[in-house]
């Protein structure tokens, strides 16, 4: 199938402003632009949440990588607005509007977990050949390092993320890296996840043809919270059997949680299950100790640019 | 030097002015050990630098605020106040052979203190305290019951280091004895609670000891952390350090010495904080929160082994001393332009040595470290030195030798 060429692409830092790969890259590139410059590409860098960024925390008043919804982006602009949907109203003036067809044609949102995530790619619909071509891309040029694939396309799970605005969104989450650090061997990761990125965006508008290709996948099922006392308190924590062990199959009867204790609590249910943001530090808020995905393969068919 | 060399070390944070504090501090009648703890490089150190050695060359930016002046008596170094408070302090101080006099307890340790979330986010503490708050019967032995302390539950609620400043470099004299002011930050009134509640610092009625728990984003395993003068301290975390041999540990003095000391383990006589990682800030690991919980246990029986009359005899062990601060590369804006180098990423309590590179900037150059003798990095890439510009801290290690503790008289237990 034929798709136009792509020409305004946009890579987001500081979405979440304690995630310091995305940030110093951004940074970077908005000092020396060089390495993300490609013949006939429009690649803006772009700090997402500078406020966030300042104070090095997640947000000021809420999650901006959650208000890219209808109604936030069209409420009325007022002081009482929390800072990340007046900045979400801001971001998709720049680069949307949102289902329009004058927005950005690709999003990156560059990100960063504490889970034993290493280099994923996060999509938002499994139908989309353009998005599954480019993972599959990344993902041969990347091996020998691994890099998965997490779909979020759910009734009630998907989000409304930042990178939604455009025609392609793509999240790019490296881990495992702690809040408020920067480390070296994930910069590098996450900077040859860009490189190949645009490297297959670039081949893409000179007419190269792609074939048909599929890509391993993890699908969101569910999140699992923590198991909680009758006044909200965590009383039991990831067991360290599962610590770390973002990907790798779960069985039922395999542990889960650990009470303080010491008692067990085991996978239930009769399904094997793939954990993923496995005890990140962002998700104690929002009642997430981890969650369960299935593996499954997406298809693309062949792409080719339409200008050629 | 004059008038400033009759200061001492305080750290305030941010946003409060100054305030050098007389030395020496007014202190209890102390209970003096005679004997002395010796300190003395290991064979592979350099020989001490002379009183009033120039500034290491890495630390251009901000000059060497600490200087050291001529021994009077002799073994005994002055240390002058470093000027900038807003400033993390750089510099070094001297490390020649040094003999302290050491009080020790000479009654049973009864009244204990074990103290989390002095840091808000760090989660091991948070979690074993709030744990102990509503069953504190593990914290009980024979002669004592220890007191289970959330420290900061303001930082802890809202998992974060902390509100205003950060607790942990408020008990200082300055602060502890300020007339309270309704715009201070939250954690300078709450030192002065836990100063109520555990000291009064430097007072006959302070709690014998505080264990406070910590977390570190760097790979520094199990790290005790003590004063150099507390020689009950040593020998807690000496026997804590051969229980534990089958997992590295690791003993720092981070206390320059004869400063005033500004911790929450300070108000009480004796202290010690336990700091293990590496763990992300706002996470908790099973692994890590079992060890803290366990390294709990053996303290607690092992003051309570002091209190029965056991003996402690006199040993030798290995310390890492802070030398120096090692700040991030930035570019003119303050941004960050290098990381810390991933050939000493998690490489902490390991020898660099000169010509190692230290940090990759992201233009993919490579900054090498310069220093003249071989250091042993700590807190390297520890997410909240961030905001102190700090990437690693760098230490020596030293042999100290350690005199025995007196052998109490057993008594019934209570």
């Amino acid at each position: 199938m034929t798709e136009k060429p792509i020409k305004k692409i946009a890579i987001f830092g500081g979405t979440h402003g304690n995630e310091l790969t995305g940030v110093s890259l951004v940074k970077h590139w908005l000092q020396d632009g060089t390495e993300i410059q490609r013949t006939g590409l429009e690649v803006k860098p772009f700090i997402t949440n500078p406020r966030a960024v300042k104070k090095c925390m997640r947000y000021i008043d809420c999650d901006l990588n959650r208000v890219f919804d209808l109604e936030n982006l069209g409420k009325k602009i007022s002081e009482d607005l929390p800072y990340e949907v007046r900045r979400a109203q801001e971001i998709n003036h720049l680069f949307g509007p949102k289902d329009s067809k004058g927005s950005y044609d690709i999003i990156f949102d560059l990100h960063n977990t504490t889970s034993n995530m290493g280099c994923t790619l996060i999509l938002e619909d499994s139908k989309n050949d353009f998005l599954i071509q480019m993972f599959h891309y990344i993902k041969t040029y990347l091996a020998p390092l691994p890099c998965y694939v997490y779909l979020i396309e759910h009734p009630s799970h998907k989000y409304a993320t930042t990178r939604s605005i455009a025609r392609y969104p793509v999240g790019i989450e490296v881990g495992p890296q702690p809040q408020g650090v920067l480390r070296a061997d994930i910069l590098d990761q996450m900077r040859k996840m860009i490189k190949h990125a645009l490297d297959f965006i670039y081949h893409f508008n000179e007419g190269k043809e792609f074939p048909p290709c599929t890509i391993e996948a993890y699908k969101i099922m569910e999140k699992v919270d923590f198991p909680r006392n009758e006044n909200g308190e965590i009383i039991a924590i990831i067991h360290p059997n599962l610590q770390d062990q973002d990907w790798k199959p779960l069985y039922p009867g395999d542990p889960v949680f650990v009470t303080l204790d010491g008692k067990t609590i085991p996978l239930g249910g009769d399904c094997t299950v793939y954990p993923v943001f496995v005890n990140e530090a962002a998700y104690y808020e929002k009642k997430e100790a981890f969650a369960k995905t299935t593996k499954l393969t997406l298809s693309a068919k062949s792409i080719h640019s339409s200008f050629h | 030097m004059g008038a400033s060399v009759q200061q001492s070390f305080i750290w305030l944070p941010a946003g409060l002015l100054p305030l050098p504090l007389p030395l020496p501090l007014p202190l209890p009648p102390p209970l003096l050990l005679k004997g002395s703890m010796t300190f003395h490089k290991g064979p592979s150190q350099r020989s001490p630098p002379p009183p009033g050695y120039p500034p290491a060359r890495q630390l251009k930016r901000w000059p060497v605020t600490w200087q050291s002046v001529k021994p009077e008596p002799p073994g005994k170094f002055v240390i002058q106040v470093f000027k900038d408070f807003q400033q993390p302090f750089t510099g070094r101080y001297p490390t020649s052979h040094r003999i302290y006099s050491m009080p020790v307890p000479q009654e049973p340790l009864r009244r204990v203190a074990v103290t989390g979330g002095t840091h808000g986010n760090e989660m091991c503490g948070v979690y074993l305290a709030r744990h102990w708050l509503q069953a504190p019967g593990e914290l009980q032995q024979p002669s004592f019951s220890a007191v289970p302390v959330l420290a900061n539950p303001a930082a802890a609620a809202v998992c974060r280091r902390h509100i205003g400043c950060d607790l942990n470099r408020s008990f200082t004299k300055a602060l502890l004895t300020a007339s309270p002011t309704p715009d201070e930050p939250y954690e300078v009134t709450r030192a002065r609670e836990l100063n109520q509640l555990l000291g009064p610092k430097n007072s006959s009625q302070a709690f014998d000891f505080v264990l406070d728990l910590h977390n570190t984003t760097a790979n520094m395993n199990t790290c005790f952390i003590v004063n150099e003068t507390d020689l009950f301290a040593m020998h807690l975390c000496h026997r804590l350090q051969l229980q534990n041999s089958e997992s590295p540990s690791w003993i720092l003095v981070y206390q320059p010495p004869e400063s005033e000391t500004f911790s929450l383990d300070s108000v009480s006589k004796h202290g010690m904080t336990i700091e293990i990682g590496p763990q992300p800030q706002g996470v908790l690991q099973a692994k890590l929160f079992y060890r803290m919980r366990s390294l709990v246990a053996s303290t607690l029986d092992l003051i309570e082994l002091f209190n029965q009359g056991t003996a402690f005899p006199a040993f030798e062990m290995e310390i890492y001393r802070l030398l120096e601060y090692m700040e991030f590369p930035r570019t003119e804006e303050g941004d960050l332009a290098g990381m810390v180098h991933p050939q000493i990423q998690d490489q902490d309590f390991k020898p660099l040595q000169p010509g190692t590179p230290i940090f990759q900037m992201f233009s993919g150059k490579d900054v090498l470290y310069e220093g003249d003798s071989t250091v042993y990095p700590v807190f390297i890439n520890e997410a909240a030195y961030y905001e102190k510009n700090i990437a690693f801290m760098k230490t020596e290690k030293l042999t100290v030798s350690v005199p025995a503790l007196p052998v109490l008289t057993p008594s019934p237990a209570h």
